[in-house]
């Protein structure tokens, strides 16, 4: 019985850590130089799989079949901004809740808090550091989206 | 009966008679000149005033026209005109005319000339009453000419100037600008403010104005119009003018607006701008520096090192500068509320503990103040001491501790960071507080700041009501700001 129980509990820490791990990340940024550092920063940092793409247009049309875990998205961009495109991103169905988290400039108090509005899950500062850009990343993720998983588990 | 009819005749002379020597008794003693002539204006009787006032006598003028005697250059034509003319006509007549005495001083008169008639009905002469008005006159004068000037002042405003009375009703105004938030002057006097401008605006003007008149302290507002040009801003004054009506000057500074807002339009792009390559910039250092792309060569690393800490530097410089814009315009909006102090300073303290290790130095805080409070945006104060405080450990001596304190005095909070080591060069002193200051270059401490952090500082210290000041002794260097209680 105990042995049962204790296997019973193994298993649900096993799920717990699989559906904790962030793997596939959705790089949205328009600057080229800046997409290549923040792409490699990911990759060889923090190991995850990035797909990297130069506007929210081409984040939107390519979001189904990449199926991130995570999008990190830029806010000042032609055309569709940060904001923008996440609002269409909310629009497709079942992507309610992906968690996406802005890179910006705009660091003033009043605009991380629209920004926030928004429903994204955090807000990371321009210009960043490449060497812990995805422990940030990780680090917000595990803190805003793993209790969400963890009530709806079991 | 002859006699009697004769008696009763004469009684009546008699009392003719005195009634006669009384009115010349009023005529001789009057202050007002008293002249009387035959049809034809020539002179039969003056009175004493007349020579005091003009200097002839009544052998001077007797049976003579006063008029050529006294009238001069100064003499108004078309006023002589229509004396003559109402004489010619056996008609009385009131006019003010200027005249000359016989020293030749000039003088004002005001003159009611009343004809007299025989009993059928033919003009025998005339009386003429006349009062010295030079005074009234110089002071007519005066009030005109001060009027002129005032009127030239207001003219050579640029801004418009309106007298409203409470109702809203333009009294006067003075709109030099065609381009104005009304139509011309003459359109706009005796109208009501609803009728020339838009309702909220309208009622915006009209309630402070009530409000001016109620307090008696003047007051500024801004608003916009829309023209047939575009939409205009505008800044109006508006001040008591009596006790029903205020003067109301209106300044166009769409102009200054425009600038305003191509300014801010500047800042955030240039902000954009200058920081997106700076962090591709920093960022690719950071991946070579940080060996994610394998290894690199010691010499390499130093120089990729030092790149990075001359891109950071750049970064930081540009922050500073655009953040001293903004404070320095205004245009930063704090987020002011009445907020505990002790535990801003405890955490700010916390964060700059590392940065001061490097310097070998720490934080020693001295206060028993729990329940500071004081009208503060909290980022921003938390800015403000963190400036301090790496200034602290930055100059302060190493190994040494900086004593951070915050205390209470009559009606503000004093917080204090003091470091030991060499005192403020005397000669640097005036430039502390400006922008770019920084005490010699040669100093390699000083290379790890921007030059702006004081004057950010004290702008922001200000913007929460507050003040800033340092003392520098021999061995010690203070700084202080002190924020007003709440």
């Amino acid at each position: 019985m105990r042995v049962v129980i204790a296997s019973f509990f193994q298993r649900i820490v096993e799920i717990l850590e699989m559906s904790s791990k962030l793997g596939r990340i959705m790089l949205v940024e328009d600057d080229p130089s800046l997409r290549l550092v923040a792409q490699i920063a990911l990759e060889r940092v923090g190991g995850f799989c990035v797909l990297a793409c130069s506007s929210g247009q081409a984040a939107l049309d390519s979001i189904v079949e990449f199926a991130p875990a995570l999008v990190l998205l830029d806010v000042m961009m032609p055309i569709l901004d940060g904001p923008a495109t996440l609002k269409q991103l909310r629009a497709l169905p079942g992507y309610k809740t992906l968690p996406v988290i802005y890179l910006t400039a705009k660091i003033r108090a009043t605009e991380i808090s629209d920004l926030m509005a928004t429903g994204a899950i955090g807000v990371l500062a321009k210009p960043f550091d490449p060497m812990t850009l995805s422990r940030s990343v990780a680090e917000l993720w595990n803190s805003q989206c793993r209790p969400a998983q963890l009530d709806c588990a079991p | 009966m002859n006699t009697a009819a004769e008696r009763t005749l004469g009684s009546k002379e008699q009392t003719a008679l005195t009634e006669l020597e009384k009115l010349a008794l009023v005529a001789s003693r009057t202050h007002n000149i008293v002249i009387v002539t035959d049809a034809e204006a020539r002179t039969e009787w003056v009175n004493a005033a007349f020579t005091r006032v003009t200097g002839y006598t009544l052998e001077d003028v007797k049976g003579r026209r006063v008029g050529p005697l006294v009238q001069g250059e100064l003499t108004d034509p078309l006023t002589v005109r229509h004396m003559r003319e109402a004489i010619r006509a056996g008609r009385g007549f009131q006019v003010e005319i200027q005249n000359y005495a016989k020293d030749g001083h000039t003088y004002w008169l005001e003159v009611d000339s009343r004809p007299f008639h025989s009993p059928d009905g033919k003009v025998l002469g005339f009386v003429g009453v006349e009062t010295d008005v030079t005074v009234r006159k110089a002071m007519e004068e005066e009030l005109r000419r001060r009027a002129v000037e005032l009127r030239a002042f207001v003219e050579a405003l640029p801004d418009s100037v309106f007298r409203v009375d409470r109702d809203g009703q333009f009294i006067d105004a003075h709109v030099p600008d065609p381009d104005s938030f009304v139509a011309p002057k003459d359109a706009v006097i005796g109208r009501h403010i609803s009728e020339l401008l838009p309702v909220d605006v309208a009622v915006k003007l009209v309630e402070s104005i009530a409000n001016v008149l109620d307090c008696g302290k003047g007051c500024n507002i801004e608003f916009q119009v829309e023209r047939m040009t575009g939409v205009r801003d505008f800044e109006a004054r508006i001040v008591p003018a009596s006790i029903e009506q205020v003067l109301v000057i209106v300044r166009n500074v769409s102009e200054r607006k425009l600038l305003e807002r191509l300014k801010d339009e500047l800042i955030s792009t240039v902000s954009h701008e200058l920081r997106t390559p700076l962090t591709a910039i920093r960022g690719t250092l950071g991946l070579l520096g940080g060996g994610v792309l394998g290894a690199i060569s010691p010499e390499a690393q130093e120089l990729v090192n030092m790149s990075l800490s001359n891109a950071e530097r750049l970064s930081r410089l540009i922050d500073d500068i655009l953040d001293l814009e903004r404070v320095m315009q205004g245009g930063l909006e704090l987020d002011l509320e009445a907020r505990p102090l002790l535990p801003l300073i405890e955490r700010c303290i916390h964060e700059a503990e590392p940065f001061a290790a490097e310097f070998g130095t720490c934080y020693v805080l001295e206060s028993d103040e729990a329940d500071a409070r004081a009208r503060i945006d909290g980022d921003r104060f938390m800015q403000v001491l963190n400036n301090l405080l790496s200034n602290a450990a930055k100059y302060g001596d190493p190994n040494d501790t900086v004593k951070v304190t915050l205390k209470s005095s009559a009606q503000d909070w004093r917080i204090s960071v003091q470091n030991h080591g060499r005192p403020i060069p005397v000669d640097f002193r005036p430039r502390l507080f400006r922008r770019f200051a920084m005490v010699d270059g040669s100093d390699h401490r000083s290379r790890r700041g921007t030059g702006l952090g004081l004057a950010i500082t004290k702008a922001l210290v200000e913007r929460m009501q507050g003040s800033i000041d340092y003392e520098s002794s021999i061995d010690a260097t203070e700084f202080f700001i002190r924020l007003p209680k709440c």
